[in-house]
């Protein structure tokens, strides 16, 4: 085999500028897989229990759905201001994001609260009581799980607003607003695929 | 390759010159670093102190077993009422015990010691970057596996753990109501859920920085083995690790909130869905714990052979051959769980086929030493083991694997035999292959060869009559997990003599279990002695072509002065062994090698 050298240029020791991208990307795969387990879990567990009520869309559900649709179409916006190197429009559109996480998660929890009485409030008897905790902690469970990751991604929100109204995003470093946008569109696809699990399908 | 003595050659510089190890000073210095080499050994003192800690209770265990009837193990509290202490029985112990040896072994040593440890060290260097993509995150990943640790330790304090490593509902799911001291399995769960979160990022960090921080001049078909491995090894990670973070925190809320049926059969659960989550994970586990093993002796058995590894691009690509197979066959630890005939088929079929990548190794590896120089260093004393050990466990694997004959052996130590042989065999050798491979690169000093080849030699010996001793009575049914192997035998239906086979059998691993420890206390003594009093390292001290050889030892932290120039990988043209230093280096005149 010969010796090959091919270049002798200083080692690269900078990230290029889609790296950030790239480990969000292999972040989300796993977070995918995660959702997905869990989601399957729900199914064959439901399975199981094919006696069980089919459960009332509660309307606050919608509420939350609806919020975090417009989310994902914001983000998606503030990251086509900040390519254009466009500060107001980018400002504008990462509060409206920001409004909205939060309001999803107040949506969630009125949620949770209200949640509860058609479901579990009526007198269990016997064989029923069992299927309605099993209900009561899948459905917490499912969405508290999303829940978690919602409010794992006000983290990184918080950079993205911070950087903004520094007005530190250009259109050559514009990638963080990107990264996080990836996110929160991950956590709307999920949103929705487990919003048709349980109520449609379950 | 030709010896040369260098009358003007440079002498080696002062441990005292800069480096990563005291490139910043203080305890600080190492607790917030960011350096991937740092990282690497506090991950290293970390997983060592776990070795050490699992170990006693294996030897705990041994001890145990040695004679018939209670020996040594001590009846452990059970609750307390009204001043009145009530104690498990030592029976309960016992299953603590091995509990606890095989979740520590596990979760803190066999899955971190290769990625997380010695891969962190080396993954950067062989690349030829500064550090991995993200290290911030590399460090985070770090104190979440400390973090997950002192969980899962707690357990030890909280009431103890007694499901086994696999966490098996109903075991786990149900617990004595009133007891004080059932949170042990809270905690352990808890830690193994927050462990796959250092063990995920850590599989991100690494696909980030062998995608993106590759030099030019660095092809995905130029890297060497190790990373291959390193590269099979996160894609598992972030694959399979998300399954067993759900399954585990499903099974903490059904411990911890009464009433409800995911995987407990008396609320209306199916304990073998658990099974099935939790082998999706685990069976892809295993391949994450033997895979970065192979990618060491990959490099060990290249440099100690001094010749270009056989069948490069077929090992590289056998690596991700593991990993994909190892999603497709978690049934086979489940066919007797009653999971339908047609299914086991399957499995089992599937099964054999991770046989043809695991053999494309073995043969890869034998055909390059074939005809090699071969130095019988102690890395190279641990690769060759490996092979042996790693061959006789693949082999008794397709006795496991065959549905038939598993029937017979499951259960038995036949299969406790099987995974001693690929995981201690698998990823403890080849750690202790690649910590004296590196350990001149890490610490600047060479142990002593022979205290090194002595203790390889003991472990060799205390290994196999350990569990060779185990096949032997599994096959014969010997069943695992029994606390005591008296007149219990015959009540179960076993005649005499098996019954004195076995407390034969169990006799002679607890001896060999001794030998082991022994072997190993020994590899740490010396070792320990080279990190004070070793010899000063060279830059190359056993010819080795990847690129963390062209860099100091210690190396600097930034890892490389000058540009390396990446060609082809397990290149050897122009090495020559340069006698003043005990080092090798490369003639950059050497006329270009004949092609093979």
């Amino acid at each position: 085999m010969n010796a090959n050298p091919v270049s002798s240029a200083k080692v690269n020791h900078t990230l290029p500028s889609y790296a950030g991208t790239f480990g969000t990307a292999v972040v989300i795969v796993s977070l995918a897989i995660l959702f997905a387990a869990s989601i399957i879990a729900y199914l064959v567990a439901r399975h199981a229990h094919p006696d069980l009520p089919q459960a009332a869309t509660p309307v606050g559900l919608w509420v939350s759905t609806a919020l975090l649709i417009i989310l994902s179409l914001t983000a998606h916006a503030a990251v086509g201001a900040a390519r254009q190197d466009n500060q107001s429009a980018l400002r504008t559109t990462v509060i409206i994001w920001s409004v909205l996480a939060v309001g999803f998660l107040v949506a969630q929890t009125a949620n949770w609260i209200t949640w509860a009485p058609p479901l579990f409030d009526r007198p269990p008897t016997g064989a029923e009581s069992d299927s309605l905790s099993f209900y009561k902690m899948t459905f917490y469970v499912l969405t508290g799980l999303h829940a978690a990751h919602v409010v794992g991604g006000l983290i990184p929100l918080a950079f993205v607003w911070r950087n903004t109204m520094a007005g530190r995003y250009t259109p050559q470093t514009f990638h963080p607003v990107r990264n996080c946008a990836l996110y929160w569109h991950f956590l709307d696809v999920v949103w929705i695929v487990m919003f048709l699990a349980i109520f449609v399908i379950g | 390759m030709s010896s040369i003595a260098h009358p003007n050659a440079n002498p080696l510089p002062e441990l005292t010159s800069d480096n990563y190890l005291n490139h910043s000073r203080g305890i600080l210095s190492w607790l917030v670093t960011l350096d991937h080499k740092r990282i690497g050994l506090m991950y290293l003192a970390s997983v060592i102190f776990f070795l050490i800690l699992g170990g006693s209770f294996a030897i705990i265990l041994r001890t145990e077993l040695y004679e018939v009837g209670r020996n040594i193990l001590p009846q452990l509290p059970k609750s307390t009422v009204g001043g009145d202490t009530q104690y498990f029985a030592w029976t309960d112990t016992y299953n603590q015990m091995f509990t606890l040896h095989g979740g520590i072994l596990v979760f803190l040593f066999i899955i971190p010691a290769i990625p997380a440890a010695l891969g962190n060290f080396v993954l950067p260097i062989m690349l030829g970057a500064k550090d991995v993509a993200f290290p911030r995150l590399n460090l985070m990943s770090y104190y979440i596996y400390v973090g997950g640790a002192i969980f899962f330790v707690l357990a030890l304090v909280a009431g103890g753990l007694d499901t086994g490593w696999t966490f098996y509902t109903p075991y786990s799911s149900s617990f004595e109501k009133g007891s004080e001291f059932h949170w042990g399995v809270v905690f352990a769960v808890s830690g193994a859920f927050i462990l796959g979160f250092s063990s995920i990022l850590t599989g991100v960090n690494f696909i980030s920085t062998m995608h993106m921080l590759r030099p030019p001049g660095m092809t995905w078909f130029r890297m060497p083995l190790m990373l291959w491995a390193l590269y099979a090894t996160s894609v598992m990670q972030i694959l399979a690790t998300p399954v067993l973070a759900i399954t585990l925190m499903l099974l903490i809320i059904e411990r911890l909130y009464d009433g409800i049926g995911i995987f407990d059969p008396a609320r209306g659960g199916d304990p073998v869905l658990f099974q099935h989550f939790f082998w999706f994970y685990s069976h892809p586990a295993v391949y994450i714990m033997i895979v970065p093993g192979m990618g060491i002796i990959s490099e060990v058995i290249s440099t100690f052979c001094h010749k270009a590894i056989f069948g490069y691009r077929f090992i590289a690509c056998s690596s991700l051959a593991i990993a994909l197979v190892g999603f497709l066959v978690w049934g086979h630890h489940m066919f007797t769980s009653g999971q339908s005939a047609l299914i086991s088929t399957f499995f089992a079929l599937l099964t054999f086929l991770v046989a043809i990548p695991s053999a494309i190794k073995v043969f890869n590896w034998l055909a390059t030493m074939y005809k090699g120089s071969i130095d019988l260093r102690t890395p190279m004393l641990y690769a060759m083991l490996f092979i042996w050990v790693f061959t006789v466990g693949g082999l008794t694997g397709m006795f496991l694997g065959a549905v038939s004959t598993d029937i017979h052996l499951h259960d038995t130590y036949f299969v406790v035999a099987h995974f001693h042989y690929t995981m201690v065999g698998g990823t403890l050798f080849a750690f202790l292959a690649g910590v004296h491979y590196w350990f001149p690169k890490m610490f600047g000093r060479m142990y002593s060869e022979l205290g090194g080849r002595i203790a390889w030699a003991i472990v060799f010996v205390g290994f196999n009559l350990t569990f060779i001793s185990q096949f032997i009575g599994g096959s014969r049914g010997m069943p695992r997990r029994y606390a005591d192997f008296g007149e219990k035998l015959t009540e179960l239906g076993f005649g005499e003599s098996h019954a004195q086979l076995f407390i034969q059998c169990q006799k002679i691993s607890t001896i060999g279990s001794y030998i082991l420890g022994i072997g190993l206390v020994w590899a740490a003594i010396v070792l320990v002695i080279a990190l004070f009093k070793g010899k000063r390292a060279p830059s190359n001290p056993w010819g080795g072509p990847t690129l963390e050889w062209r860099c100091a030892s210690p190396p600097i932290h930034e890892n490389f002065v000058d540009t390396p120039t990446v060609g082809e990988p397990y290149d050897y043209t122009g090495m020559q062994y340069d006698e003043t230093n005990e080092n090798y280096v490369v003639n950059p005149d050497a006329a270009p090698a004949p092609q093979h």
